[in-house]
């Protein structure tokens, strides 16, 4: 999993690359953990993952989490169909913003 | 004798023992001064020691035996008896009197002490340390009789200007008396004195000092003989020589008697003396040449001989020692005949331990290259059963579990399967007779033969008719090979099996218990040839198990040398009768390690244990696949992986094979979290794929912690972001993009299904 991170103003894009699973999705934590500081708009762009496993979810949630908590926003972008299939199995649709 | 002079007062005679031994040695000193003082009484009731008589030879010894401190304790006796003296006086010394007794002193404790100095001084030629005074040598003897000669003059020389000088006799005359009946002492009791000594010292008489002893009891025999001779002579000449004397001696008249009786008397005492020093100090000479002569001969080569052979046997590189031993052994070859023929011995000794040691080495290299050989050969052996497990991961028909574990020697035990076509599965048990070598040469044939027959067709019994007269073939040395030998019919369950002398199976059928097989039983292979085998035939249905082994198992026994037997192997069976066969092995190895407890393991123990799980599974046309892998999430990609090429295999869409991975992924990561409780553990999944129907069959399986993830309730999944749980999602994808979820517990396992329709 790569990470290429844009920062405009408070908006931050996390374009990831790669699948998030239970190995990978710790480090994509930290790494928005690390990033979101001064953040109020993040946009986690999902055009390049293959793959979302449950742990990944969780990882998903805690960002949501995260972002609610200091009122600020977070959007899945271009999300592929798998990847939203996952999201309505498990109900994540009903609180992500998906674009 | 070649001496040479070196003073050395820090050894013998000044030694200290501590101040306890040396108090001891003045209270011997003193105690010894007394003895000679009371043997001088007895000897001429009125003199003090001081004065010149017999005992007085006694004080060298003194010095010798207790050193310095028995010296002090000597003069320390002589004071007491000055001050007894000069009580019994009860009056003052005179001037005269005070000074010839202080003066005696210095010749009398020179007397004592010069000896034993002069001993400890005198350093021989050859010697690394003054020896205590002893007559092992001729070179010992010689000094000791030099030394004692050399103090006498000495002595005489001090004592001349004190002595109470009797004008009436002739001084000469009484000094040859005194000189010659010190030297004589110093001879007959000095010497053997001496030798008793180190006799109590070293434990152990030398021939030299038992030749001393020898030649002073003829010397004493011999002085008898001359002493009687000489008074016989002086009868003889002068009849009336005693009688004068003894007259003298009564009347005590010594200004009006006739002087001459005392010369006379003298005279006849001198000659007496002079004899008896003659008779000793011939006999010491001829000892002393005598001794030489064997010390020449024998006492040294002997010595030196010791020396060579302890230098020999203290060293261990034998070729080079053998040639010094030879060196030092070559001039006593010729020597006197029990010598050389022991210095013969010696060489020849030297020559066979040589022999016998390099031999030795050669058999001990050869019997580790042996050993090393044999190491090899029985790993060889021990290769060539097969111990990969599962070993047909793709057939899921049956589940497979063997072990050997053999006993200290090569055995011959073995145990072996292999599929003979795409549905037949062949199984070997044998036991060899014998162990070794034989017995690993026997049955590494016979488990060729066996697989070689097995593959190009035929039933049981015709493959032990054929392996039987194959082994017969040469087998001059009556090995024998009992077999038991069934080939299993995978589609159908059948098993047909022939029997030649081994144990029966265990098979558990239609979930009963473990049962012993009771069926024909023909002899083993090799005894006979021609003999025709037969076989027998049951059906297993899916679940049951067959259990083979070979004597080590039930014959295996205890310390009060009770063997296993095959109750216990049915109890332990059927104590867990579900158990997969790797477990039925484990257990049973178990079972018997506790009932052996700490004895000896005479046989291998080996069993092979199989499970039939039926040809459900086992379609025409279809995939099947297996995957064994630690229970850890850094193994995920493997999972992953393997799925990903069965699937793509299956021709399954890039769609399903997200999803199915998903699944998948779930439920390995569950079981790496959860099912060994954070310690060590493995996976297995099994894949089937139907091509008819076109559903995927997913089995995860582990041993750990018995859970149903299925029966997690189903999570919120209608709840805002932040009250939402994390658990429990996992499952759920997993149920919600399967057609089916099934968990079961069998076996001692965890077993996850799912299945797929793609």
């Amino acid at each position: 999993m790569t990470l290429n991170n844009q920062l405009e103003d408070t908006t931050l894009t996390m374009a990831i690359e790669g699948r998030i699973d239970t190995q990978t999705a710790p480090e994509l934590e930290a790494a928005i953990k690390e990033s979101i500081e001064g953040v109020s708009c993040l946009i986690l762009d999902f055009a390049q993952v293959g793959y979302i496993s449950s742990a990944g979810l969780r990882t998903v949630l805690t960002a949501q989490n995260w972002m609610d908590a200091k009122g600020g926003t977070m959007t899945i972008r271009n999300a592929g169909k798998n990847i939203v299939k996952v999201f309505k199995v498990t109900g994540f649709d009903t609180f992500l913003t998906l674009e | 004798m070649k001496v040479k002079m070196r003073p050395r007062f820090g050894s013998g005679l000044f030694y200290s023992f501590g101040w306890k031994k040396n108090l001891l040695a003045i209270a011997a000193g003193l105690l010894c001064y007394f003895l000679l003082g009371l043997l001088s009484d007895l000897y001429s009731n009125s003199r003090i020691l001081s004065e010149l008589d017999i005992s007085s030879a006694g004080l060298p010894f003194i010095g010798f035996l207790f050193g310095i401190w028995g010296v002090i304790g000597t003069a320390l006796g002589y004071f007491l008896t000055l001050l007894k003296e000069f009580l019994a006086l009860s009056r003052p010394f005179t001037p005269a009197e005070f000074f010839s007794a202080f003066a005696w002193v210095i010749p009398m404790l020179t007397y004592t002490a010069l000896p034993s100095l002069l001993w400890y001084s005198i350093h021989l030629k050859g010697e690394r340390k003054v020896s205590y005074p002893r007559m092992d040598t001729a070179a010992h003897v010689i000094k000791y009789y030099l030394i004692m000669l050399a103090t006498l003059v000495i002595f005489i020389i001090t004592y001349l200007p004190l002595y109470h000088f009797d004008p009436s006799r002739d001084y000469v005359l009484m000094m040859t008396v005194f000189f010659t009946q010190c030297l004589d002492i110093a001879l007959i009791v000095g010497m053997p004195l001496i030798i008793l000594y180190s006799v109590i010292r070293n434990r152990t008489i030398t021939i030299n000092e038992r030749l001393v002893l020898a030649f002073l009891c003829i010397g004493v025999v011999a002085s008898l003989l001359a002493a009687y001779l000489v008074y016989n002579t002086a009868q003889r000449l002068d009849p009336s020589l005693f009688e004068d004397y003894e007259r003298l001696m009564a009347t005590e008249d010594w200004s009006n008697s006739d002087m001459s009786a005392l010369e006379r008397y003298d005279l006849f005492w001198n000659w007496y003396m002079v004899a008896l020093a003659l008779v000793q100090n011939i006999l010491l000479v001829i000892e002393i040449l005598f001794m030489r002569r064997i010390e020449k001969k024998i006492t040294r080569p002997l010595i030196h001989l010791s020396d060579a052979l302890g230098n020999y046997a203290d060293q261990k590189d034998g070729g080079l020692n053998r040639e010094a031993l030879k060196k030092e052994c070559h001039p006593y070859r010729y020597g006197y005949g029990e010598v050389s023929s022991l210095t013969q011995t010696c060489i020849h000794m030297a020559d066979d331990i040589d022999n016998y040691t390099e031999e030795l080495r050669q058999v001990t290299a050869e019997k580790e290259r042996i050993g090393t050989e044999l190491d090899v050969a029985s790993n060889i052996q021990r290769d060539m059963l097969p111990r990969i497990f599962p070993p047909f991961p793709d057939r899921c028909e049956i589940d497979i579990y063997a072990s050997m574990k053999p006993a200290k020697e090569v055995g011959g035990d073995f145990y072996d399967y292999y599929f003979i076509d795409q549905d037949h599965l062949a199984l070997t048990i044998a036991d060899v007779s014998g162990k070794g070598v034989p017995a690993a040469l026997f049955m590494v044939i016979s488990k060729t033969l066996l697989q070689n027959h097995a593959m190009s067709g035929g039933s049981p019994k015709e493959i032990l008719t054929y392996v039987n007269h194959q082994l017969c073939q040469n087998n001059d040395s009556l090995m024998f090979c009992t077999v038991w030998f069934g080939i299993l019919d995978l589609r159908s369950g059948t098993l047909t099996a022939a029997n030649a002398g081994h144990e029966y199976p265990a098979v558990r059928k239609a979930s009963g218990e473990y049962q012993l097989m009771v069926n024909r039983h023909d002899p083993p292979l090799g005894i006979r040839d021609g003999l025709r085998f037969g076989e027998y035939e049951i059906t297993l249905s899916p679940g049951d198990c067959i259990f083979e082994y070979t004597d080590g198992v039930t014959e295996a026994v205890n310390n009060s040398m009770d063997q296993f037997e095959e109750e216990n192997m049915l109890a332990t069976l059927n104590a867990e009768p579900d158990a997969d066969p790797k477990t039925v092995i484990e257990k049973m190895h178990t079972a018997i390690t506790q009932f052996a407890e700490d004895a000896t393991q005479y046989d291998d123990i080996t069993m092979l244990c199989v499970k039939y799980l039926g040809s459900g599974k086992a379609k025409e046309s279809g995939l099947r696949a297996h995957l064994i892998v630690p229970a850890h999430v850094d193994r995920l990609d493997e999972v992953t992986g393997f799925l990903e090429e069965q699937l793509e295999n299956a021709d399954c869409s890039p769609d399903d094979i997200f999803t199915i991975t998903l699944a998948a992924e779930e439920i390995f990561v569950n079981i790496a979290h959860y099912a060994y409780d954070g310690g060590e553990g493995e996976a297995e999944i099994k894949f089937s794929f139907d091509n008819d129907t076109r559903i995927a069959e997913i089995v995860f399986s582990d041993n750990g912690i018995p859970f149903d993830p299925t029966s997690r309730p189903t999570p919120d999944i209608s709840q805002e972001a932040g009250k939402r749980p994390v658990g429990g999602l996992g499952i759920h994808i997993v149920k919600q993009m399967m057609d089916g979820v099934h968990y079961q517990y069998l076996g001692g396992k965890n077993m996850l299904a799912f299945q797929k329709k793609i």
